[in-house]
């Protein structure tokens, strides 16, 4: 080996990167060679220097790490109170509403209906009518046996308005179901109702709206999916966000979940 | 899930993930450059893991896991706040840039690198890898200071292995070139001179 290949390798060399035949001639050449045996020890103390400064943890740091984990495992408590326990209590809320949680996500995903909406508003629609609709024309109707229970048509009462028992594709599971119109405030006559049904992929909650959006056409930063020309796809870091739609509705599923499992998600909605 | 799982899960959470908790805390003390944020960082990250929890194939590697996690939050959510043009250029620096700058100014005392490191403090090593653009830094705070493998870098970091050796491979020239500019400015080359003209009296 040559001075030049030997410090080449230096760095993966420290780093433990490289295979045992090559550590073997790394050292078999240091061995040999002063000086890129002393460049080697040099590199090799920096590294030790540097990691001692960094990780050398005061006083202080030890105990905004005690008071951090006190904190982590009591906002965990906080969240595995059941919600029903506790109405009022916002923590319970915001795990209901787990796409309204992350204000970046929510920020995008309210963006987003509001270009839809403000584009393609249709007028006032009957909500009682619409609620038959969306039963009649929910895919998920037609998949299973004994799906959707009405227990009323009335809007206002969005938490009871529908329960539901399903049967659905291996691996996926219902949270829960409800109308949600504009994110949980009671809709008036200007704003558009959409049902919610919350579920759990692999411990991902995914959501889906499911509301009338009329003559939808694609707002920017929509893209098409490959190969699948009627969903729509949106993607916000980490977050997914697709669109497609079935009969007259559309179906908005949001989560974030890694694509292929949004995709595999999308798979067993098809229309 | 009835309260007993959620004991369990509890229990389970604390004892693997959170022992994590220093490790998270001093890299995103890196990452974000002040306490406030890193223990916002630290809080978002263990949450976000909990939430997660059932998802995480047990046996596997739970600190590469929790990082990836930290790491994803930060390039999305705390990134754009720090987001600064750098001026940091690392064309002119050699490699083994400290090593060669020292083979230079061989002290008398005879032990150059000795006193190079007396005159690089704790809080110049720290302030060095913070000035490092965010790009360069993840990938620098991940290798350095929690020593994972580069494969283990890419997946934490999303990047391609090519683009982790290639990024260490600058961070540490800008670490080092900027490592050796604290050095000199506590007054390295200084005692130097002082010492040898000490000697000429």
């Amino acid at each position: 080996m040559k001075c030049r290949q030997a410090l080449k390798l230096l760095y993966d060399f420290l780093d433990n990167q490289l295979d045992n035949k090559s550590v073997e001639e790394v050292k078999e050449h240091l061995s040999q060679c002063k000086h890129c045996f002393e460049t080697y020890t040099f590199e090799e103390h920096l590294n030790q220097f540097i990691r001692t400064k960094c990780c050398h943890q005061e006083q202080e740091q030890l105990s905004a790490v005690d008071r951090l984990k006190q904190q982590v495992k009591h906002r965990i408590e906080q969240l595995e109170e059941e919600p029903e326990e506790n109405p009022e209590e916002t923590e319970g809320n915001s795990q209901r509403f787990f796409l309204f949680r992350r204000p970046v996500f929510a920020v995008g995903f309210f963006a987003i209906i509001a270009i839809i909406s403000f584009a393609l508003y249709i007028g006032n629609s009957n909500q009682t009518a619409w609620a038959d609709d969306f039963i009649k024309n929910h895919d998920l109707a037609v998949r299973g046996e004994n799906l959707l229970d009405i227990t009323t048509h009335d809007p206002h009462m969005i938490d009871s308005c529908l329960s539901a028992k399903m049967s659905l594709p291996k691996g996926i599971f219902l949270r829960e179901m409800g109308f949600q119109p504009n994110g949980g405030k009671v809709a008036d006559d200007n704003e558009r109702p959409c049902a919610q049904i919350v579920y759990s992929v692999q411990g991902h909650p995914i959501s889906i709206f499911v509301m009338n959006l009329g003559d939808f056409t694609r707002p920017a930063g929509l893209q098409k999916l490959p190969g699948d020309e009627g969903t729509y796809y949106y993607k916000m870091g980490e977050h997914r966000l697709l669109l497609w739609n079935c009969s007259k509705y559309w179906y908005v599923a949001t989560g974030d979940a890694d694509d292929d499992l949004m995709l595999d998600f999308r798979s067993h909605f098809a229309n | 899930m009835s309260k007993s799982d959620d004991h369990k899960k509890q229990r389970e959470f604390e004892e693997t993930a959170m022992d994590h908790t220093d490790a998270l805390y001093r890299t995103a003390l890196r990452m974000t450059k002040n306490t406030k944020d890193a223990e916002d960082l630290v809080q978002e990250t263990l949450l976000k893991a909990y939430r997660f929890f059932d998802r995480f194939e047990k046996g596997t590697n739970i600190r590469a896991w929790l990082f990836k996690i930290m790491m994803n939050i930060f390039i999305n959510d705390y990134r754009q706040k720090s987001k600064k043009p750098t001026s940091m250029s690392y064309e002119d620096v050699d490699d083994n840039y400290l090593y060669h700058q020292l083979k230079f100014q061989k002290t008398e005392d005879g032990d150059p690198e000795g006193s190079l490191f007396s005159r690089i403090f704790d809080d110049d090593v720290k302030r060095a890898i913070e000035e490092l653009p965010d790009d360069f830094r993840i990938v620098v705070v991940l290798a350095f200071l929690e020593e994972f493998s580069y494969q283990e870098i890419a997946e934490i970091a999303g990047l391609q292995l090519g683009t982790v050796k290639s990024r260490l491979h600058r961070g540490r020239k800008l670490l080092q070139k900027s490592l050796w500019d604290y050095a000199v400015r506590n007054g390295f080359l200084k005692t130097k001179n002082k010492s040898v003209k000490g000697e000429e009296k």
